[in-house]
């Protein structure tokens, strides 16, 4: 048995719940044979894999299907040994170079390298050609964004790339005017409302409106995350109930724990208390930019609208730096130091003020 | 990877015979795959549009005159490359792909690569006369293609070759900015700017192609498209290409060009700064968060929002300069890697600020 | 120096004089050493000259011009200021040795710098009449070609030390008048430090032949150790005898002596307390600071300055020291302004790990030196950009990084925090993700998208809902949990990669649930 997400994921093209007309553009690129290099982006949840994954169906038929799990060894220039996972059929493979960290630029060149070397020797295969699955290439350094485009040049007689990203503004111009951009946009909640209750219908459950309501809400977008979410829901309390309780990662709350905390009280040792709770936060592996987006979009909620405009622009400053240091920790920290200062000196200058006016 | 070779090949001797079958389906599919920009660049120095000054010293050359070394110069899809390698097609016929070599900055440029493949490519003489019989110029032509990307030191090293081997081999480097190039290599080589090309004559070249393609379009669309790339028609013919793929045979509409190119539709960018005068937090933190969903990139809307700010009537040159101001420190910022959510909060708390 | 070019004259009758290593490896030095240290001596004699009032310790006519340590290096027992008992130890290991003959062969002898551990040697050595050896490892090899692989060398070093053991203690010195012979061996090949077995393998043949004695003498505790292991010791009856520093006192009238029979007086700014506490029980550099200031007494105008920031500077200020330094930094106030005690430029320089680790440091103890939010946010703001400093490939930036974060966090904290709390190591959190993200793979292969989202939107959802792990995802699931992912990741390599999935998720709800969810999530943040 698995779970709703995977149960429930379309196969082919032609079977797509949001986004048709582009399902039919796909169709169209398929059917002639031929493309150039794809591009996927969109945020995480709205469907891109779903999306390569039945191009790569209309493209080769079942066989993509049939996956297997690899380890792909490289080694560096110092010697080091790297394992990267892969996962591949027999049409095409994919794997996820920014797990390499500094070291991606010889896992794709490497990758690539090989895969279509490797088809070269074949004589009967000089009509087609080898489909490369990179994911996070948004993630990958602008070192190996570089290597790809100089290497997605070379071998494009015998291999097409299908990049991933979330985001395509770290994807350097290069590359973008290299490939053929597809923008994957979320569901709207009306999307993921009727994709739930499509579900909940095939699995013979009744799902009232306003909770699948509550939940698209909840999921920022994130289809995958609402289908788990209605799964939870689903084995937490049957029948269902419209105000039963969503199941929120518990990270998320964390996070809108630490930012009340933050508004709480402002001195040093409290900022030691937020250290902690950030460190727990980093070591669960929870990244930087989701800690200080949910950060932020607490605060926003619950801060005083006179200090609002200060806190964006301290904390895009912040957020700037964190991408120009190294070490997360130290921005992070700031960041929080100068939320309390800008709240006490709030504080302070509000006290005055009613003094004053009394 | 020992896994992907096998099964690879375990799958093409299974599918042996279905590939056989469809040969001559193979073989039309590979005509189809050139892309247009290959299929349709000019072939004489006749075709090149625009560029008067660089088409009359070719024409010159042509007739027999000697060939300085070029540097081309200019915005990218401007038509640099194709004037060079159209002018060798005509020099030498047939066998231009023997007189040239080109290298780009996806080639290993180092030092290294400066004097060891340039020498020897340079170094081998050449007859004067064609296979055909007619008569050619004795020399080579070795194009450099974005030369602003390579190192100093590799310039450097150039401008000695250059000096050594004129007798054999011409230089064309090709770059979009002029100052990235040394002054030794500027002063030895006959300089040529390179317009944007015109919208009338992108337009003309993209009808024309559609023509030959049998494409559908809607008038508008080109219209967007040429807008779109801003006299960069390297760019607008694969866009148009892209657009042609994904459409099969249906005519092109306005939003599938804005698909390709990644152009923001506009009542986003106009929604965005009538978002900001609302002055309502709330509102601009759902307009920031649903742009993001929408898988807009940020870099781009920045671009746009500068363009309406500029054009906007009714702000003070005050105002303008501070957003313009927020813009660059934005969009330096994303470049660095900042989040995009925090950054477009930035922009428009920003210009809530200046309103 | 001396001792060195001594010892190498009486190598060369040892061995033929083609081999190279018997070279004094410190020629050059030597010589420029000697200029060196005559320049103060011009200078001095000059004036002298002027001034008069005191009587040069080194006479003009004196064409060989020595230091002190080897100018007043002890000739007697009397002279040494070794303890009376250490000092006993080691004349009862030569009497020992004299009366049974080469049954403990082998001593060791161990201390910190400058204690006297050679000096006692030779001093004893004398008395007892034995000549010294010394091993020096030879610097000018000849790596004339590339092609010895590092094997080749290995065995070479090995060997040059085996031979030059075997030839010193088989044929007696040309030169030498006295009986008998002593090898001493201070200067260890580096290939000992890496591969202790193969010193060991050379002791034990050593043990059983009928030679003269070896004495190693180490000044480091943990090399000491390695390179002779208690069993080793036991083994080849290996005599140690453990040194420690100096007392103050036995410094202090070490360099009365010295001044004594110098006739000179110490500047009144200077007191040998002060150069002992500088020297930290060191008596070489104790008596090499002695001579520092002295000579650069009537050198400078500047002469108070100079010789402070000379003590200060040689001081050994450990990390801790430095730490507090910068987060309780005192200010004396004068008139304009206040200045700091310690000097943030002193500060820098004694800085002496790593420039991430310090600013590390730092930042993980600075808060509760704080007193208020304003300065913590500006030092925090500080640290932010030192941190970027420090970020950059280029190691001016990276010092300017310290330099910054340390000036800023002096600057910052106008109030210090009065209580006292221990520093603690800093923590790093590099992205634990990457090393995570293959086992994730692994484990929950059904889930067909990146170890991110997995970590954010799935494993927290599904360990809410009754999803039942197997044993290995419940160990990846628990290492997400522990934040020390690097421990277990390791563990987990090891295990087998693949392994079957058995998952199975429990559709009735009214099923007993696995015993590990009864008690709540696994996935839990410790705090909540």
């Amino acid at each position: 048995m698995s779970l709703w997400v995977d149960k429930y994921r379309p196969v082919s093209l032609s079977k797509v719940d949001y986004h048709k007309t582009q399902a039919e553009h796909l169709r169209n690129l398929v059917q002639q044979g031929d493309f150039p290099h794809l591009l996927f982006y969109g945020p995480c949840g709205a469907g891109k894999k779903t999306r390569i994954m039945m191009l790569l169906r209309e493209l080769y038929g079942t066989g993509v299907e049939k996956l297997r799990m690899g380890h792909l060894n490289f080694q560096t220039s110092n010697n080091k040994k790297l394992e990267i996972m892969s996962v591949s059929s027999n049409y095409h493979i994919e794997i996820n170079a920014s797990d390499a960290g500094i070291y991606d630029k010889i896992v794709v060149m490497e990758l690539i390298k090989n895969a279509a070397q490797t088809h070269q020797l074949d004589v009967n295969g000089q009509g087609e050609f080898k489909i490369i699955l990179l994911n996070e290439v948004d993630k990958l350094t602008k070192d190996a964004q570089q290597a790809l485009r100089r290497t997605m040049e070379k071998y494009i007689a015998t291999c097409r790339l299908i990049l991933c990203a979330n985001s395509i503004s770290q994807v350097i111009p290069a590359i973008r005017s290299r490939c053929l951009s597809i923008r994957v946009p979320s569901p709207t909640n009306e999307e993921i409302i009727s994709i739930l209750m499509n579900i909940c219908k095939k699995e013979g459950l009744s799902l009232p409106t306003e909770l699948a309501r509550r939940i698209a809400e909840k999921c920022d977008g994130n289809l995958r995350r609402a289908i788990l979410m209605c799964e939870t829901c689903k084995i937490n309390q049957y029948p269902f109930d419209k105000n039963q309780n969503i199941v929120e990662p518990d990270w998320q709350k964390f996070i809108y724990e630490t930012a009340s905390i933050i508004l709480k009280e402002q001195s040093p040792q409290n900022l030691l208390n937020i250290r902690s709770r950030l460190y727990e936060l980093l070591c669960h592996g929870i990244p930087t930019e989701i800690i200080f987006k949910h950060l932020l979009k607490h605060l926003l909620k619950n801060c005083n609208l006179s200090v609002k405009k200060e806190i964006i622009q301290v904390a895009a400053e912040f957020e700037h730096r964190l991408h120009r240091g190294s070490k997360i920790i130290f921005h992070l920290e700031a960041f929080v130091a100068k939320l309390m200062l800008i709240e006490t000196n709030f504080i302070t200058s509000y006290m005055c003020d009613i003094l004053e006016f009394s | 990877m020992q896994a992907f070779i096998t099964s690879n090949k375990s799958s093409l001797n299974s599918g042996e015979s279905s590939t056989k079958q469809t040969t001559k389906k193979d073989e039309k599919k590979n005509k189809k795959s050139i892309p247009w920009v290959e299929k349709y660049r000019p072939h004489t120095v006749d075709d090149i549009v625009e560029q008067n000054e660089i088409v009359a010293t070719l024409k010159q050359c042509l007739a027999g005159a000697d060939l300085p070394h070029f540097l081309f110069y200019g915005p990218p899809g401007s038509g640099k490359t194709s004037t060079i390698i159209a002018a060798a097609r005509q020099l030498f016929g047939d066998m231009y792909k023997d007189r040239i070599l080109e290298l780009n900055a996806s080639d290993d440029r180092g030092i290294q690569v400066i004097r060891d493949k340039v020498k020897t490519f340079s170094q081998v003489t050449v007859s004067s006369t064609r296979s055909d019989g007619k008569p050619c110029p004795p020399y080579k032509i070795i194009i450099l293609d974005e030369a602003d990307s390579m190192t100093s030191a590799a310039q450097a090293a150039l401008r000695r070759t250059m000096e050594k081997e004129t007798k054999s081999t011409r230089f064309c480097l090709i770059c979009n900015y002029v100052s990235c190039i040394i002054q030794p290599l500027t002063s030895r080589c006959a300089k040529y700017r390179f317009k944007p090309l015109s919208k009338e004559m992108m337009l003309n070249r993209l009808k024309l192609i559609c023509k030959e393609e049998n494409v559908l379009y809607e008038e508008k669309s080109l219209d967007v498209l040429v807008d779109a790339c801003g006299g960069d028609l390297r760019r607008a013919i694969t866009c148009l290409q892209s657009c042609a793929r994904l459409k099969g045979n249906k005519s092109l509409a306005l939003e599938d060009i804005l698909e390709v190119t990644g152009i923001i539709p506009d009542h986003y960018i106009i929604m965005m700064f009538e978002v900001c005068r609302e002055r309502n937090f709330e509102k601009i933190e759902n307009f920031v968060e649903k742009l993001l969903s929408e898988a807009y990139c940020a870099p781009q809307v920045l671009e746009q929002f500068l363009e309406l700010i500029i054009s906007s009537n009714d702000l003070t040159d005050i105002q303008k300069s501070h957003i313009c101001e927020k813009i660059a420190v934005c969009s330096w910022r994303l470049q660095d890697g900042a989040s995009e959510y925090v950054q477009l909060l930035d922009l428009c708390y920003c210009v809530i600020n200046v309103l | 120096m001396e001792k060195i070019s001594k010892y190498n004259s009486t190598m060369h009758t040892l061995v033929s004089s083609k081999k190279r290593w018997v070279t004094p490896s410190f020629d050059s030095f030597t010589s420029d050493n000697v200029t060196q240290v005559k320049k103060p001596f011009t200078s001095r004699k000059r004036a002298i000259h002027q001034t008069g009032s005191r009587v040069p310790f080194i006479s003009a006519s004196q064409n060989k011009s020595v230091t002190w340590l080897e100018k007043y290096q002890p000739q007697n027992p009397d002279d040494l200021v070794i303890h009376n008992k250490k000092l006993k130890e080691v004349e009862d290991w030569f009497k020992n040795y004299v009366a049974r003959n080469s049954c403990n062969k082998y001593l060791i002898l161990n201390g910190p710098c400058g204690c006297g551990k050679t000096t006692v040697l030779r001093v004893i050595a004398k008395q007892f009449n034995f000549s010294i050896v010394e091993w020096i490892t030879p610097l000018d090899r000849d790596y004339n070609s590339d092609l010895i692989s590092d094997d080749q060398n290995y065995q070479n070093a090995v060997e040059i030390f085996d031979q030059f053991l075997s030839r010193a203690t088989r044929y007696p010195s040309l030169l030498s008048t006295m009986k008998l012979k002593l090898i001493l061996v201070k200067d260890f090949p580096n290939i000992f430090l890496q591969n202790s077995d193969t010193l060991h393998d050379i002791v034990r043949k050593f043990a059983l032949i009928n030679t003269c004695p070896i004495v190693f003498v180490c000044n480091d505790d943990i090399i000491a150790r390695n390179l002779f292991p208690e069993t080793l010791r036991k083994e080849c009856n290996m005599q140690t005898i453990n040194f420690n520093p100096v007392h103050c006192k036995a410094v202090i009238k070490a360099m009365q002596r010295i001044l004594e029979l110098e006739r000179t007086t110490l500047p009144s700014n200077i007191n040998l307390d002060h150069i002992y506490q500088s020297s930290g029980g060191d008596l070489r550099s104790a008596i090499l600071k002695l001579y520092f200031n002295i000579v650069k007494l009537d050198n400078e105008t500047e002469k108070d300055k100079v010789t402070t920031t000379c003590n200060e500077k040689d001081e050994n200020v450990d990390l801790f020291k430095l730490l507090g330094r910068v987060l309780y930094s005192k200010r004396n106030s004068g008139p304009d302004g206040y200045k700091f005690e310690h000097d943030p430029n002193d500060i820098l320089d004694a800085v002496s790990i790593q420039p991430v680790t310090f600013v590390g440091f730092l930042r993980e103890n600075y808060i509760s030196r704080f007193s208020d939010i304003n300065s913590v946010s500006n030092a925090a703001n500080k640290l932010s950009y030192a941190d970027i400093l420090l970020t950059q490939h280029n190691k001016e930036t990276n010092m300017m990084g310290v330099a910054f974060a340390i000036r800023g966090l002096m600057v910052e904290n106008n109030k210090p925090a009065k209580s006292f709390k221990p520093f603690v190591k800093p923590r790093f959190y590099e992205e634990g993700l990457t090393s995570i993200s293959n086992d994730i793979y692994t484990t929950f292969p059904e889930f067909q998208h990146s170890h991110r989202d997995i970590i954010l939107h799935t494993l927290p959802l599904l360990d809410k809902s009754s999803y039942v792990f197997d044993d290995s995802q419940k160990k990846i699931v628990n290492s997400i949990e522990g934040g020390n992912q690097r421990t277990v990741i390791k563990r987990m390599r090891k295990m087998e990669s693949r392994f079957s999935i058995q998952l199975d998720r429990i559709s009735d709800s009214n099923q007993p649930c696995d015993s590990t969810l009864k008690g709540g999530s696994i996935y839990h943040f410790g705090t909540t």
